[in-house]
């Protein structure tokens, strides 16, 4: 995460009160924080995607105490570029001790090799070259001469190896940010990209060990699905799909010609199970051809990782749009192998994380600012 | 068909479906401007699900990303077709390569990062270039110096034309002056003058045999109170012996004896009036008896008279000879310096006279008060070179200076000694002999090239530890400019902006 306090170079004092903001694409939800005695979630809002304005208000009539001025944004996968970096060295003098610098050197190497691979990719990927910013970066783990080590310095040996999480974003989105923030008063504190904070969230969430936490996890949210591949704990790439759980709303509001509205609520409703079961048979035969489009992409996306030799057998689905049932049942009996190198038929789990994503980003705040 | 702006991927792909129903190839314009379709995921998605319904999207961007993203759509298939080989080395990761920078190359991000890496370039070599160029330092070295001191006699000849190391010798100029003077002084001398008294003495001899007496023979003033006084006879006198007559009575006989006599001239010893004797002196003749023989003026001695007067004496010559000669040979000394040019040395000692002609008024023991002299003398005088000299030293010197010493020009001290001027009997020839003696300071042959090179470029430390770690060094002192703070504190990194002065303690 692009750390706050790294921000804060003239004002290292860090706010007692801050906002963490989602703002998805069907929904902007902003959450109160309190760093007074430890982390403390005070509220919580939420409104139209894009109006940040509605959500801050709405969250200081729950709380007639808001004076957060400090936002933290977490930013979604459409705007997120995440991947994993692995570099290997091989050493001159293999004799020689692993000094700090030597390290540092290869986190540098690796930050710059992720940089270009990230330029790289996000041009082909749109088109167009991304002005790249890192928001975000951390290890995953160190080797020597092939052997995972917590900390090379002071080893010996011939390779030294390393892989490190980078998360990047668009700088004119940054500066986007900023000013929307700015025109509600508020400050941007920092950054985090929402696919690798998912991870974490899930990873802690699931009491999970970072180094044996390999899954695809699909973040369906309003208007996307984030696809995320995780090795090791690690996102070692994301894809945003441009179908998520809007688009269950409209095959709905197609299919039964209905408005938007209430073909969310009777959505809303078949997700609960709360509603009547022909009405459900319908809407299951109406969501079908959306699921099977859905699949499609998903497919696409994990085809769209360059070098995967095996998949991880596990999906875990989350965010709002995993509520609906029949994504797991689509997506469980969809033949992933098909087309896609996996070792065996990848199980699939629903993991809802609500605020938890956020609650883990301020805890990590915390954790900075001791 | 067109991708209406604000559509969902859903729905277009629903009128998409609608198309491909009736035709198998679908042409969708789209512009990458609208999110959803801004991406080359969306494309596929369309077109894998297209594909599943045994159709076709024909894609044309309206705009140079859209069609950016449909090359890249196109140019994937052809990998995917011509199949692209994954690396990697761990399973499940691998690290792509970059397979083509051409597009990475193309992109705004590649060319502001190059701009900017190029400005960055360009200020680094400035900075680089002047902290290279323009930094300049002043090593001052205090060397610790030995003396030396050496002794060399040099002969200065006018007959050297040039130096001549192995004969130590110097050209010379040989000049000349004459001088020529007159001085008087007052004698000193006194002398006694005057004439002996003369007369004549009738010397008795009462003795019965011939006396003779020479010329100069010394007769004796008999005096009880006077002094002795002494006269010689003038001429030789013979004196018949005594005569003798009896005249008897019976009652006695008496014997008249009667002395032979001669009278003669006699001369006073000495001069003077005392010789002056009245009539009737009686003098001893030759130290006999006067018993025998007795002499006795009739008339008194006349004639004696003495008087002091001034002479000059031999000393007084020599007195005023010196005199005029050391007046004469001071001016003939100022004439030969006058005439001096250059760095040409006279010295006291390497002038010389020669007496030309030398005439007295009076004689030794003439008498008078006051007598003169007239001198003329020839002055000569040999000059060298003060410079030239030095020259012939410094050379000599070098034979003289240890091994990696270098003699220190600043206190490079010659003192002429002794001086003495060597002449030839009977020939022309003279030379003067220098006894030079030389007080110099050797310092350790400083090579500052060297020097230079095996500072460059290091820091201020360093550099100290090193000029000080030299033989004979006592202190090093160096002054950067400009002054830079820090690290940056290193000597130049090119040789000629390092000046080293050596300094002798």
């Amino acid at each position: 995460m692009l750390n706050p306090f790294s921000l804060l170079k003239k004002e290292p004092k860090r706010p007692e009160r801050f906002l963490a903001l989602d703002l998805g694409t069907v929904t902007t939800k902003v959450f109160l924080f309190s760093l007074k005695d430890g982390v403390e979630l005070l509220g919580s809002a939420s409104s139209p995607a894009g109006d940040l304005a509605g959500a801050v208000r709405a969250l200081g009539e729950k709380d007639a105490t808001t004076t957060a001025r400090e936002a933290i944004v977490a930013i979604g996968g459409e705007f997120s570029w995440c991947l994993t970096t692995t570099v290997r060295l091989n050493r001159r003098h293999p004799q020689k001790l692993i000094g700090a610098a030597e390290v540092a050197e290869l986190k540098e190497k690796i930050l710059q090799t992720a940089e270009l691979t990230a330029a790289q990719q996000t041009e082909k990927f749109f088109g167009d070259g991304w002005d790249l910013e890192l928001v975000d970066d951390y290890l995953l783990y160190f080797k020597v001469d092939g052997q995972l080590t917590e900390n090379p310095v002071g080893q010996s040996g011939s390779t030294l190896e390393a892989a490190f999480f980078t998360a990047f974003t668009l700088g004119s989105y940054l500066e986007s940010l900023s000013r929307q923030l700015n025109a509600q008063g508020l400050r941007l504190w920092g950054v985090s990209a929402l696919p690798s904070l998912t991870v974490k969230t899930l990873i802690k969430n699931l009491q999970e060990k970072k180094e044996d936490f390999d899954a695809i996890i699909l973040d369906v949210g309003g208007e996307t699905t984030d696809i995320i591949l995780v090795f090791g704990g690690g996102v070692w790439g994301n894809r945003s799909l441009y179908i998520g759980g809007h688009a269950f709303t409209e095959a709905l509001s197609l299919g039964l010609n209905i408005a938007t509205s209430e073909a969310e609520e009777r959505k809303r409703a078949y997700s609960s199970a709360g509603i009547a079961t022909e009405q459900s048979v319908r809407i299951k035969e109406v969501l079908d051809s959306a699921l099977k489009f859905w699949l499609v992409g998903i497919e696409t996306a994990l085809a769209d990782f360059e070098g995967v030799k095996v998949f991880p057998e596990r999906i875990i689905l989350t965010g709002g749009g995993s509520a609906l049932p029949d994504l797991k049942t689509a997506l469980a009996a969809y033949p992933l192998r098909r087309a896609l190198p996996f070792a065996d038929i990848p199980a699939v789990e629903v993991v809802p994380l609500e605020s938890l994503r956020m609650e883990v980003l301020a805890a990590e705040i915390w954790e900075d600012a001791q | 068909m067109k991708v209406e702006e604000g559509i969902s991927v859903y729905k277009l792909w629903q009128r998409l479906r609608e198309s491909l129903r009736t035709s198998r190839e679908v042409v969708l314009e789209f512009s990458a401007e609208d999110l959803p379709f801004g991406n080359l995921l969306t494309l596929k998605v369309l077109r894998n699900a297209a594909q599943n319904l045994g159709g076709g999207i024909n894609f044309k961007g309206t705009n140079e990303r859209a069609q950016t993203l449909v090359a890249n759509l196109k140019g994937e298939s052809q990998e995917v077709a011509e199949g692209s080989e994954p690396l990697g080395f761990r399973e499940g990761i691998d690290v792509g390569k970059i397979t083509s920078l051409t597009s990475f190359v193309a992109s705004p991000r590649f060319r502001r990062a190059t701009i900017f890496v190029i400005l960055a370039s360009l200020a680094t070599l400035i900075i680089f270039l002047a902290l290279l160029v323009l930094p300049k330092a002043r090593v001052i070295l205090v060397i610790d110096s030995e003396s030396l001191v050496q002794s060399y006699e040099i002969i200065a000849s006018p007959s050297a034309k040039v130096i001549d190391k192995e004969k130590r010798l110097i050209p010379a100029v040989l000049l000349d002056v004459l001088e020529q003077g007159e001085k008087s002084a007052p004698t000193t001398g006194k002398e006694e003058k005057g004439e002996k008294a003369r007369g004549e003495v009738t010397i008795y001899n009462w003795t019965d045999e011939e006396q003779t007496f020479d010329a100069g023979t010394v007769l004796t003033f008999i005096s009880i109170e006077a002094e002795k006084l002494r006269f010689l006879l003038e001429d030789a006198v013979t004196l018949p012996p005594q005569e003798a007559s009896v005249s008897a009575t019976p009652e006695e006989r008496i014997t008249t004896y009667k002395p032979g006599k001669k009278t003669v001239a006699v001369i006073a010893e000495e001069i003077g009036e005392k010789y002056n004797l009245e009539a009737q002196s009686q003098f001893s003749v030759a130290g006999l008896s006067t018993d025998d023989l007795l002499a006795q003026n009739e008339k008194s001695f006349s004639g004696g008279k003495k008087e002091e007067v001034q002479v000059v004496t031999a000393e007084d010559q020599r007195r005023l000879k010196a005199r005029l000669e050391e007046e004469l040979q001071r001016k003939a000394h100022e004439d030969l310096l006058s005439r001096t040019v250059g760095d040409q040395k006279l010295l006291d000692s390497a002038v010389f006279f020669d007496v030309l002609e030398e005439a007295y008024s009076h004689q030794a023991d003439e008498e008078t008060e006051e007598f003169s002299l007239t001198l003329k003398i020839k002055a000569r005088g040999l000059l060298y070179s003060e410079e030239t000299l030095n020259n012939l030293i410094a050379e000599l010197l070098k034979e003289n200076i240890p091994e990696d010493y270098n003699l220190s020009d600043e206190d490079l001290v010659t003192e002429v000694g002794a001086v003495t001027i060597e002449r030839s009997e009977g020939s022309d020839h003279v030379a003067l002999k220098i006894f030079a003696k030389v007080r110099s300071a050797v310092v350790p042959t400083i090579d500052q090239d060297k020097i230079k090179e095996s500072i460059l470029g290091i820091t201020l430390i360093e550099a100290q530890k090193r000029l000080e770690a030299l033989p004979n060094v006592a202190s090093v002192r160096i002054e950067l400019l400009p002054p830079l703070p820090g690290s940056l504190r290193r000597l130049p990194r090119i040789a000629n902006r390092i000046e080293v002065v050596v300094k002798r303690r």
